[in-house]
């Protein structure tokens, strides 16, 4: 034992130990601090970002209306007690609205009287306002033959001219909203007659040339049509092939291609898959243009290889020793899958299926090739409906001339942020209360 | 064979058989002082021998020890175990080997206070033999050698006949001689602690035998030839 | 701390082993872990298969219920027989020779479900029981047999991973007794358990040695000694010795034997 070598004792103490624990104890601060910094920028572009669209998009949830005094008079809607119900329904359907509200308005503004004022008068309440008052009819016919002051919506300058975005202040050339219209906003908001509530139809309607009146329910139906196709799709075939990769299939070549080939189709630009779904889908099998099942289908197949490749990771990460229990007992191969792998790894499929769902709700391109991009007012009612999505809509309205369609554009951006970001939040949760400790 | 993995294991082990050892030498020593003392009367030598007993005792409490110390923390197994056990079990029998000499020196001091003897020369025969065969398996037993152990429990049988020679003899000499009956008597007894000795010897070798080839020299293999014990002696 | 119980009985050996290897090899790839080995293994005896690591002590287990079966590449070759009938033959259902065959692992596995979904999985998917009523009763009868059944029996529904590590893997024991086994394989059962509950273990090892064929890996030689009749002796996919556990412990035949149980190499 005499022939072993001994080391020098360490001197732990000496200065240019001091000198490297300084150094040591440094680079450590520096690299904190330097992620902390970086913690704070992202910070502080977020707070940027959502601010900018908030700001946008706040006022888009509120629409500017009037109240006027509309008298109901016979002559235009017919008479409910001397006419059968259809034949006063008939009547009121092909009533000129227009009449009553160019009646409400003269009263209102009894100094207007030229044709050319008048019209222009009539330009500062919304198109929709006929449609509001026919149906107020319909619904209450007791209503003909009285006067009531009914809170119509304004035309689309006058909402933006409330909401401050159109400068009162600028000359009359550069203004939207001219000084006889303003004159008029004026003496209306003097007799405590223009109001500012909150868009209950923004979240109702579907889309319409009039920002007033556009609101986003058809795109939101046309996009839970889409995703409800998408997941029908996606989930069984993704599930079942990541369960067929990992436990059945061979470990061969044409395995190990078939796995390439699902990684690289997870990197795909998503316009491809527009792309192939209009080939094929359409130019092929001829399914209906702009419909939901269209776009699930393509989504579907855009969704798949996340799927998969979520549902192979979860399950690669169910422990071999349940496994091997399972097989000891005497459980066949489908068994041991089915009673306890794909049960195990059923948190981490679910959350990899909501974010390929989140993923799919966003996508903008693929829906584009196949066409759900035309502009639709009703309300999808089936998979088979021409349709459109969230963020085309959201499209749309970007490229739109309106400037109070702006507003709404933020608006519908909250609305998309909003419903992503509470499937991630569902993700997150659902991990969280499935987690196990093995 | 090799070492064991861990050493510490090897030294006690080394420790226990060097206690052994020693118990050998020193009961072989307290054998031939005993028989020198016996063959010159000498009273000194007689005490000195019945005094050296306690070193003996000391030793066996010591292996004693050391045994159950590697029982206790090396859980021995196989040749380990034959070899701790076997070294509990010589220990015990070489410290009667030393009570034989003791009492061999006992005998001697009696012998004096009578009138002087002269000790039958078979007797020295006897102890030689006796001693020879310590000192051989003992030999065996640090060289690890079963056949030489072997040899030593196969030359039981000679002592035996010495002893029966050397009985004969005696008696004659007692009915020559009655007024020595006293002294010869305890020559009788001297010579029956050589043959016990020499049993003692016999089973030194069957537990060396045991510890290295785990194999047991059974008892009914051992040739009898003492009858002394068992039949009367005719002349 | 030698089982001295069993002393094997010329007159008995004529009996026919439950299990019988013959001229076994196993390779993984290229490389030979099994050579040529050839064993019997009887009802009411513990066999321990000791060795150094790396011995094919495992992967000879691991053939004995075609657990192997899974490892792509693993090829057996050789002649492995339950009741006389070579298991490896094709028409052999893998499945029900599991069954008969069963296995406790290294690690406490249980399923992550309630104490009596554990026990009751296996009985429920080879159709054991026909009622809740009999379901009841086999898992009554294997947590009894277990040693579990009154630390358990008021929380049967509490997860199995929620109990200590010795219980748990007792729970292992009574869900692989749970299907009515006539072999019972133990990869190093103990190997994570302290002392106590390991001691708690071998107990119960030795109440079920009169009912089922036990064989035993275990990586400690004192657990072999205290625990099993008869021990072979793996060493770098040879078996070296095979015999009665005590002298194989007091006088061992072979040189290696000697020095591995000795601790004369590692």
């Amino acid at each position: 034992m005499s022939n072993t070598r001994e080391f020098e004792p360490t001197d732990w103490k000496s200065p240019e130990m001091q000198a490297r624990i300084r150094r040591r104890y440094r680079r450590d601060r520096n690299f904190r601090a330097m992620g902390f910094s970086a913690v704070v920028l992202a910070a502080l572009f977020l707070v940027l970002l959502i601010g900018r669209i908030v700001q946008d998009g706040a006022m888009g949830f509120m629409q500017t209306s009037i109240d006027l005094d509309v008298t109901f008079s016979e002559d235009i809607l017919g008479d409910p007690r001397t006419l059968d119900a259809a034949a006063f329904e008939e009547q009121v359907r092909q009533a000129n609205m227009t009449r009553l509200l160019d009646a409400a308005l003269t009263a209102q503004f009894p100094e207007v009287t030229s044709r050319r004022d008048r019209r222009a008068l009539i330009r500062i309440i919304s198109g929709g306002a006929r449609e509001q008052l026919r149906t107020m009819v319909l619904e209450q016919p007791a209503i003909v033959g009285t006067t009531k002051t009914v809170r119509l919506l304004a035309a689309d300058d006058i909402d933006q001219l409330r909401k401050g975005k159109i400068d009162a202040d600028e000359p009359e050339a550069n203004r939207k909203v001219k000084d006889q219209e303003l004159g008029w906003y004026n003496k209306l908001v003097e007799e405590d007659r223009v109001s500012l509530n909150f868009h209950t139809r923004f979240f109702t309607s579907g889309d319409s040339r009039d920002p007033e009146l556009a609101g986003i329910w058809g795109a939101t139906v046309g996009s839970a049509l889409t995703l409800v196709v998408t997941l029908l799709i996606a989930f069984p075939v993704g599930v079942l092939t990541a369960i067929y990769l990992e436990e059945f299939a061979p470990q061969n070549r044409l395995t190990d291609i078939i796995e390439i080939n699902i990684n690289n189709l997870a990197a795909v630009p998503s316009i491809v898959f527009g792309l192939l779904g209009l080939a094929v889908f359409l130019g092929v099998m001829h399914l209906p243009r702009s419909a939901p099942m269209v776009g699930g289908l393509t989504l579907a197949l855009m969704t798949l290889p996340t799927i998969i490749i979520a549902a192979r990771a979860s399950i690669k990460a169910v422990p071999p020793s349940i496994r091997d229990a399972a097989r000891g007992l005497g459980a066949s191969p489908m068994q041991v899958v089915f009673h306890h792998v794909v049960p195990l790894a059923m948190p981490g499929i679910l959350t990899g299926t909501i974010i390929g769902m989140a993923q799919a709700l966003g996508e903008t391109a693929p829906l584009l090739m196949i066409g759900m991009v035309a502009f639709i007012v009703d309300i999808p009612g089936s998979f088979t409906d021409a349709a459109t999505a969230l963020p085309v809509q959201i499209f749309l309205w970007a490229d739109s001339p309106e400037r109070a369609f702006v507003e709404k554009t933020s608006a519908a951006i909250m609305v998309l942020l909003t419903f992503l970001i509470s499937m991630n939040g569902l993700a997150i949760w659902l991990r969280q209360k499935f987690e196990r400790q093995w | 064979m090799n070492d064991h993995i861990v050493k510490a294991y090897d030294n006690e082990l080394k420790d226990l058989r060097s206690i052994v050892s020693r118990m050998g030498g020193l009961a072989e020593e307290q054998l031939v002082a005993a028989m020198k003392a016996l063959r010159e009367l000498d009273a000194d030598g007689a005490w000195h021998v019945r005094s050296s007993d306690r070193a003996l005792d000391q030793l066996e409490l010591e292996a004693e020890r050391a045994a159950i110390v590697v029982f206790a923390r090396r859980a021995p197994v196989a040749d380990d175990l034959r070899e701790v056990v076997a070294a509990l079990k010589m220990t015990g029998i070489i410290e009667r080997i030393g009570d034989y000499a003791k009492n061999i020196s006992k005998r001697t001091l009696a012998i004096n206070e009578a009138a002087p003897v002269v000790m039958p020369l078979l007797l020295d025969q006897m102890a030689d033999e006796a001693r020879r065969m310590i000192q051989d398996v003992m030999d065996a037993y640090v060289h690890r050698d079963a056949d030489s152990a072997m040899e030593v429990w196969e030359r039981d049988e000679a002592l035996d006949n010495l002893h029966n020679a050397a009985y004969r003899q005696i008696l004659a000499r007692m009915m020559e001689n009655p007024n020595q009956i006293g002294a010869l008597t305890h020559f009788l007894m001297i010579a029956k602690n050589l043959e016990r000795i020499g049993d003692q010897a016999t089973n030194i070798a069957e537990q060396v035998y045991y510890t290295i080839t785990g194999v047991m020299l059974e008892d009914a293999r051992r040739p009898k030839r003492d009858f002394t014990s068992t039949e009367l002696v005719e002349e | 701390m030698l089982d001295m119980s069993t002393k094997v009985d010329p007159m008995t050996e004529t009996r026919k082993p439950k299990m019988a290897a013959k001229d076994v090899n196993v390779f993984y790839g290229d490389n030979h872990a099994v050579k040529g080995i050839s064993l019997d293994l009887y009802r009411d005896e513990v066999t321990a298969l000791i060795g150094p690591s790396g011995c094919g002590k495992s992967t000879f287990l691991r053939c004995l219920n075609r657990m192997n079966d899974t490892v792509a590449s693993c090829r057996v070759e050789g002649n492995i027989t339950l009741d006389g009938d070579n298991i490896y033959d094709p028409k052999i259902d893998v499945v029900q020779l599991r069954a008969r065959v069963g296995m406790v692992f290294q690690k406490p596995n249980p399923f992550p479900k309630s104490i009596y979904d554990n026990i009751a999985y296996g009985p429920r998917i080879h159709g054991l029981a026909r009622e809740r009523a009999d379901l009841d009763e086999i898992v009554a009868i294997s947590l009894e047999k277990a040693g579990l059944w009154n630390e358990v029996k008021d929380r049967l529904d509490s997860p199995g991973t929620a109990l200590s590590g010795g219980q748990q893997q007792r729970l292992c024991i009574a869900r692989a007794i749970a299907v009515n086994p006539e072999v019972i394989l133990m990869d190093e059962p103990c190997s994570a358990l302290d002392p106590i509950a390991t001691a708690k273990v071998e107990a119960l090892i030795d109440e079920l040695k009169g009912k089922y064929a036990i064989i035993i890996v275990t990586h400690s030689m004192q657990q072999a000694a205290r625990i099993s009749q008869k021990t072979a002796f793996f060493h770098m996919g040879d078996l070296v010795e095979h015999g009665d556990t005590t002298q194989i412990f007091t006088s061992p035949k072979e040189e290696r034997t000697r020095d591995y149980i000795t601790g004369r190499f590692g």
